[in-house]
C-alpha cells in the first residue's frame, strides 16, 4: 500500500482518478490467506440466522409460485388478465425481464475480460451466480404460457411420428435456441471459472460430506501448472464463445417484437437497444444484491467503493443508450410519417398506459443521471435506491413495449384494456422468490467471490508497488504474475 | 518516464521531412483526380447537372425499376417480394420518389465526404473514449488520433459544396410543397434552413472537441502535468454524449434522407460502425507506415498494433450485426414503404452482387482473415486487412449512395466516382500530414504513457 486512503461514509476511498497509477483494487492489505479465509469463511462458519431468516422468507416467497403454477395448469391461462388484443400479458413481459437481468454476469465475466478489467474479478463469481438464476427464472415464463404446460417440449424441434415441427420461421422458437444456448454456455463458464475455488473449499473440508460433495465438484483440480495452463486457455476461449452470446440473446429477444409488424415493435433499432436495455438492468440488480451482501459478509475490502462506482458508471451510460433508443424511436416515428406509428408513441405517453410508460421514463432515464455526481456514485444508499429503481423501471419497460402496442393497434374497435389478474400478479411475485432463494442458496454453498482470480489482482498489485517503490527500475507488466498468485489457490 | 523500462530518449516523435513525402503523394492524386475528374465531366456529362431541373418531374424516367415507395401512392397493393418493372401508370405520380435519380457530380463526391468524415468522427472518437474509460494502453497511439481528428476544419469546408448543392441529391430540398404528403410531414426537419443549422452545430461540437483534446494534450507535452489528463477525463461524459447525437443525425441527414421516404431507427448506429471501424483501419496504417520510417519505433509495438487489429476485428462484427439487425428486420417485416430501399439494391444482378459482396467481403473474409491474433501482430497482414477494410469501407458507402440513381434499374458506375474520391484521398493525406506534423507524433509526457510502453496482451 502506497498511502493511507481517506474514507467516504465509512468506506475506504479508492475512486481517486489520477491519471499516473492505477487505484488498488483489493484493500484494507488482504493477502491470499485472508482472503482465502474471508471467502472461505462464508461457506464454513455455521449460518447466521439472518441467512435463516432471508431464506424462509424467500421459500415462502418461492410457494406463492408452488401454488399459483399448478393451479394456472390444472385452470388454463383464463386465469391471466390476457385478453383478445393482448394475448401477450405479464408472463412475456416477465420473460424478457428476467432474461434482461441475466446480462450482467456473462457480461462481467466474458466481455470485461476481454476488456482486461482487472475489477471484474471481485464481482464476477456472484453476478454470473445471479445470471444462471435469472435464466431459470426467464426460462419458467415460455413453458407456462403455451398453455397446455405438458405439451411444453414441442417447443423443441424433437422428431416424432405425428411429423409436427415448431415453425423455424418464428423468432419464438429461435428463443429456445438463443436462451438454451445462452444458458448452458453461462453454467459451463461459471462452472469452469469455480472449480480452482471449489478444490480450495475441498481442501479446507473438516467432515466427510463437504469433502465429497466439492471433491465430486472440484473433478480432481490439484493445481498444477499443466491444469492452470489449460484452465486459462479454455477461460479465454470460452469467454470468445460467451461474447457474442451476450449480444445474441437479447436481439433474439427483440425479435420477437419487431419482426412483427405491430406498430411500436417493428423497428430496427430493437437488437442493440435491447441489448443496452439488458445490460443495464442486469447491473442495477448487481449492484441491489452486492450492496447488502458485502456488507453481511465482509467483502468491504475486496468489492470496494471502485467496484461499485464502476457498475453505477456502466448503469449510467445504458441508461443513456436506452433514453437514446425512446427518443430515436419517437422521432422516426414522427419522421417515417406512418399515422399509426406515430399514434402508438403518443398514446404510449399520454393514452391509457401513460403512467407506466411515465414510470419507465422517470425510473430509465431520470433517476440514473443522478450518477453525474460522484457524491450519487459513491453513496451505497443511493445507488441502492437507484438500482431498485431501475430494476422497476426496466420491468415497466417490457410492459410498456408488450401491452401499449397489443392493446391500441390498427383497429379501434379491437382495443381492449389489460388489467393483470391475482394470479398474474401472483406469479410475477412468485419468480423473485425463486430468484432469491436460489441466490440464498449460492451464497452459503459456493465460493461468492472468484478467489483465485482476486489473488491474482493482489499478486499485480504488490508487483507494482515494489515497481513503484524501486524508481527508475524494471517495471514489467502483469503477465507473469497470474500463474504465480493462482497457483497459491489450489 | 520513470518505472519505464522503454528508453525513449531517441525515438523519433517528429512527422519532419516524412511530411513532405505525404504530402507529395497527397498532391498527386489530388492534381491527377481533379484533372481526371474535370475531363470525366467533360467527356461525359457525368460531372454536368443540367438536365436536373429543380422540379420533381424532371426525373421520371427510371420510376419503373422502384416499388418502395408505393404505400402512399396508389398501388397500395403493391407486394414487396414481387417485382414487376412495367408498372403501369407508375410513372403519372411525379412525385412517387423520395430520392433523385439522376446522377450529379454530388453523389460521388457525398461518397467521398462521408467517407472521409467518418474517419475523422472515428479518431475524435478514439480520443473521448479512451480518456472515458481511462485507457493505459492507447495512450501512445492518442496524438495520431488527436491529429487526425484536427482535419475536421478540412471537412467543414467540405460540406460547404453539398449544402449550396443540396437539392443535387436530396429529393427533398426541390419538392413541391404539397406534393408528396410523406416529404410534407418531415419537412420541419428535412428543409435547407434546418439542414444547415445542423451542420453548423455538429461541426460546432466536433472542432470544438477536437481542438479541444489536441489542445490540451500538446499543453500537457511541455509540462507533464497530470491535471490535464484529469480535465480531458471529466469532459468526456459531456463529450461522448453530444458525439452520439451528432452522428447519429450526421448520418440521418447525409445518407438516410437521400431517401426521403425511407426511415430506419438503427441508421445513426450504422453509421457510426462505419466509422470507427475505418478510423481504425486508417490508425493501423498510419502506424505502419510511420514506422516504416522509423518514427515511434518503440513506443508502439505489436502488442498496440494486435489491441487496434482487435477494434477492427470488432467492428467489423459490430458492423454486420448492425447491417444484419437493420436487413433481417425489414425483410422480415415485408412493408413496402421500408423494404424500398433494399429493393432498389436487389433487383438487378449488379447491385445485387454487391450486396453479397459486402456480406462477405465486409464481414465473413475479414472476419475470419483477421480472428488469428498472428495476423494482428505482423504488420504485413495487418496492413492488408486494414486497406482491405478501408476499400470495403468504400464500397459500403457506394451502396448507401448509388442505387438511387435510375433507381437501382442500371448500374451506375462511371470514373468520375474513382477520381473525385481520389481527389478527396490526396487533400486529405496532405491536411492530415499538415495536422500530424504540427506536434510530436506521441503524447510524450502523459502521465498513463508508461502503461503504454509495458503493456503486454495478457
Amino acid at each position: 500500500m502506497a498511502e493511507a486512503l481517506a474514507r467516504i461514509g465509512g468506506e475506504l476511498d479508492n475512486t481517486q482518478d489520477r491519471p499516473e497509477r492505477r487505484e488498488e483494487l483489493i484493500l484494507g492489505g488482504l493477502n491470499d490467506t485472508s482472503i482465502t479465509d474471508r471467502v472461505c469463511g462464508i461457506v464454513e462458519t455455521r449460518p447466521t440466522k439472518a441467512w435463516f431468516l432471508a431464506l424462509l422468507m424467500s421459500l415462502s416467497v418461492l410457494g406463492l409460485l408452488g401454488i399459483l403454477v399448478p393451479y394456472l395448469i390444472f385452470t388454463g391461462v383464463g386465469v391471466w388478465g390476457v385478453n383478445n388484443p393482448v394475448g401477450w400479458g405479464y408472463a412475456i413481459v416477465n420473460f424478457v425481464f428476467w432474461v434482461g437481468i441475466g446480462h450482467a454476469g456473462t457480461l462481467i465475466s466474458a466481455i470485461l475480460f476481454l476488456f482486461r478489467q482487472k475489477w471484474r474479478t471481485s464481482i464476477n463469481r456472484a453476478a454470473e451466480a445471479m445470471t444462471i438464476f435469472a435464466v431459470i427464472c426467464a426460462g419458467l415464463f415460455p413453458g407456462i404460457h403455451v398453455g397446455r404446460a405438458w405439451f411444453a417440449y414441442w417447443m423443441f424441434p424433437l422428431p416424432n411420428q405425428m411429423a409436427m415441427w415448431p415453425n423455424f420461421r418464428s423468432p419464438l422458437l429461435w428463443d429456445v435456441f438463443a436462451v438454451g444456448t445462452y444458458f448452458t454456455v453461462s453454467l459451463l463458464f461459471w462452472y469452469m471459472g469455480m472449480i480452482p475455488d471449489l478444490a480450495t473449499l475441498r481442501d479446507r473440508a473438516k467432515n466427510g460430506i463437504r469433502k465429497l460433495a466439492y471433491g465430486a465438484l472440484s473433478m480432481g483440480w490439484t493445481g498444477s501448472n499443466r491444469q492452470w495452463h489449460r484452465y486459462e486457455r479454455a477461460y479465454l476461449l470460452l469467454a470468445a464463445l460467451a461474447t457474442p452470446l451476450v449480444l445474441s440473446v437479447h436481439s433474439v429477444v427483440s425479435f420477437d417484437f419487431a419482426v412483427s409488424q405491430v406498430p411500436g415493435w417493428h423497428t430496427t433499432i430493437f437488437p442493440p437497444y435491447f441489448v443496452a436495455g439488458a445490460i443495464f438492468s442486469g447491473f442495477a440488480m448487481v449492484v441491489t444484491l452486492l450492496v447488502p451482501c458485502r456488507a453481511i459478509f465482509g467483502l468491504k475490502e475486496i468489492i470496494t467503493l471502485r467496484h461499485l462506482e464502476n457498475m453505477n458508471k456502466i448503469i449510467m451510460v445504458t441508461g443513456l443508450m436506452v433514453g437514446y433508443a425512446y427518443a430515436i424511436e419517437f422521432f422516426i416515428a414522427w419522421y417515417g410519417g406512418n399515422p399509426v406509428e406515430k399514434f402508438t408513441f403518443l398514446n404510449r405517453a399520454f393514452g391509457p398506459y401513460d403512467w407506466a410508460y411515465w414510470i419507465m421514463v422517470s425510473c430509465n432515464v431520470i433517476s440514473p443521471q443522478i450518477f453525474w455526481f460522484k457524491k450519487a456514485r459513491t453513496s451505497l444508499v443511493i445507488m441502492f435506491i437507484v438500482s431498485i429503481f431501475v430494476n422497476i423501471g426496466m420491468w415497466f419497460e417490457r410492459f410498456v413495449i408488450t401491452i401499449s402496442s397489443l392493446a391500441n393497434d390498427f383497429v379501434p374497435s379491437a382495443w381492449d384494456y389489460y388489467s393483470p389478474t391475482w394470479v398474474d400478479i401472483g406469479i410475477m411475485i412468485g419468480a423473485f422468490g425463486l430468484f432469491f432463494t436460489l441466490f440464498t442458496l449460492f451464497c452459503r454453498f459456493l465460493p461468492f467471490i472468484a478467489m483465485a482470480e482476486v489473488k491474482a489482482v493482489v499478486a499485480d498489485q504488490e508487483h507494482a508497488a515494489h515497481a513503484a517503490h524501486e524508481s527508475g527500475a524494471a517495471h514489467d507488466s502483469s503477465s507473469g504474475a497470474e500463474p504465480a498468485a493462482a497457483g497459491a489457490a489450489g | 518516464m520513470a518505472g519505464s523500462r522503454i528508453d525513449l530518449s531517441n525515438e523519433n516523435m517528429e512527422l519532419g521531412s516524412l511530411s513532405r513525402n505525404a504530402t507529395s503523394v497527397g498532391m498527386i492524386l489530388l492534381v491527377v483526380g481533379l484533372v481526371a475528374t474535370l475531363a470525366m465531366g467533360a467527356l461525359t456529362g457525368g460531372a454536368g447537372h443540367d438536365s436536373l431541373g429543380h422540379d420533381g418531374g424532371a426525373h421520371g424516367e427510371d420510376h419503373g425499376a422502384d416499388h418502395g415507395s408505393a404505400a402512399h401512392d396508389d398501388h397500395v397493393d403493391d407486394h414487396a417480394g414481387e417485382h414487376d418493372s412495367a408498372h403501369a401508370g407508375h410513372d403519372d405520380h411525379h412525385h412517387a420518389h423520395g430520392y433523385i435519380s439522376e446522377r450529379s457530380w454530388l453523389h460521388p463526391y457525398l461518397i467521398s465526404y462521408c467517407y472521409f468524415l467518418a474517419i475523422t468522427i472515428g479518431a475524435l472518437f478514439f480520443v473521448i473514449i479512451h480518456h472515458l474509460v481511462r485507457a493505459g494502453w492507447s495512450s501512445s497511439l492518442r496524438r495520431i488520433a488527436e491529429g487526425v481528428s484536427q482535419n475536421f476544419i478540412v471537412m467543414a469546408v467540405l460540406t460547404i459544396p453539398i449544402l449550396l448543392n443540396l437539392g443535387e441529391v436530396y429529393q427533398w430540398a426541390v419538392y413541391d410543397v404539397g406534393h408528396d404528403p410523406l416529404i410534407d410531414v418531415k419537412q420541419a426537419y428535412l428543409n435547407e434552413g434546418a439542414f444547415i443549422t445542423r451542420f453548423v452545430a455538429y461541426f460546432a461540437v466536433w472542432i470544438g472537441f477536437s481542438v479541444f483534446f489536441h489542445r490540451m494534450s500538446v499543453k500537457q507535452d511541455e509540462t507533464g502535468d497530470p491535471a490535464i489528463s484529469r480535465k480531458m477525463g471529466l469532459a468526456t461524459p459531456v463529450a461522448v454524449l453530444l458525439f452520439a447525437l451528432s452522428v447519429s443525425f450526421a448520418g440521418f441527414d447525409l445518407l438516410m434522407s437521400l431517401d426521403a421516404h425511407w426511415f430506419s431507427t438503427i441508421f445513426g448506429v450504422y453509421f457510426f460502425a462505419g466509422c470507427v471501424l475505418s478510423w481504425h483501419a486508417f490508425l493501423a496504417l498510419t502506424v505502419i507506415w510511420l514506422q516504416k520510417h522509423g518514427r515511434l519505433v518503440r513506443s508502439i509495438n505489436s502488442e498496440h498494433l494486435q489491441d487496434v487489429g482487435k477494434m477492427v476485428f470488432a467492428f467489423t462484427i459490430f458492423w454486420a450485426y448492425v447491417a444484419f439487425s437493420q436487413y433481417m428486420l425489414y425483410w422480415y417485416g415485408n412493408i413496402p414503404e421500408e423494404t424500398g430501399w433494399y429493393l432498389r439494391r436487389q433487383t438487378t444482378f449488379t447491385w445485387g452482387a454487391w450486396g453479397f459482396f459486402l456480406v462477405f467481403g465486409h464481414f465473413a473474409v475479414p472476419f475470419l482473415f483477421l480472428l488469428s491474433k498472428h495476423v494482428k501482430r505482423r504488420k504485413t497482414t495487418l496492413a492488408v486487412g486494414a486497406i482491405w477494410m478501408l476499400l470495403v469501407h468504400w464500397c459500403d458507402l457506394y451502396y448507401l449512395v448509388m442505387p438511387q440513381l435510375m433507381s437501382g434499374s442500371e448500374f451506375p458506375f462511371q470514373m468520375i466516382d474513382v477520381t473525385i474520391f481520389l481527389a478527396m484521398t490526396g487533400l486529405y493525406l496532405i491536411t492530415t500530414a499538415w495536422f500530424l506534423g504540427r506536434a510530436p507524433l506521441l503524447a510524450k509526457r502523459d502521465p498513463k504513457l508508461p502503461e503504454a510502453l509495458a503493456f503486454h496482451n495478457a
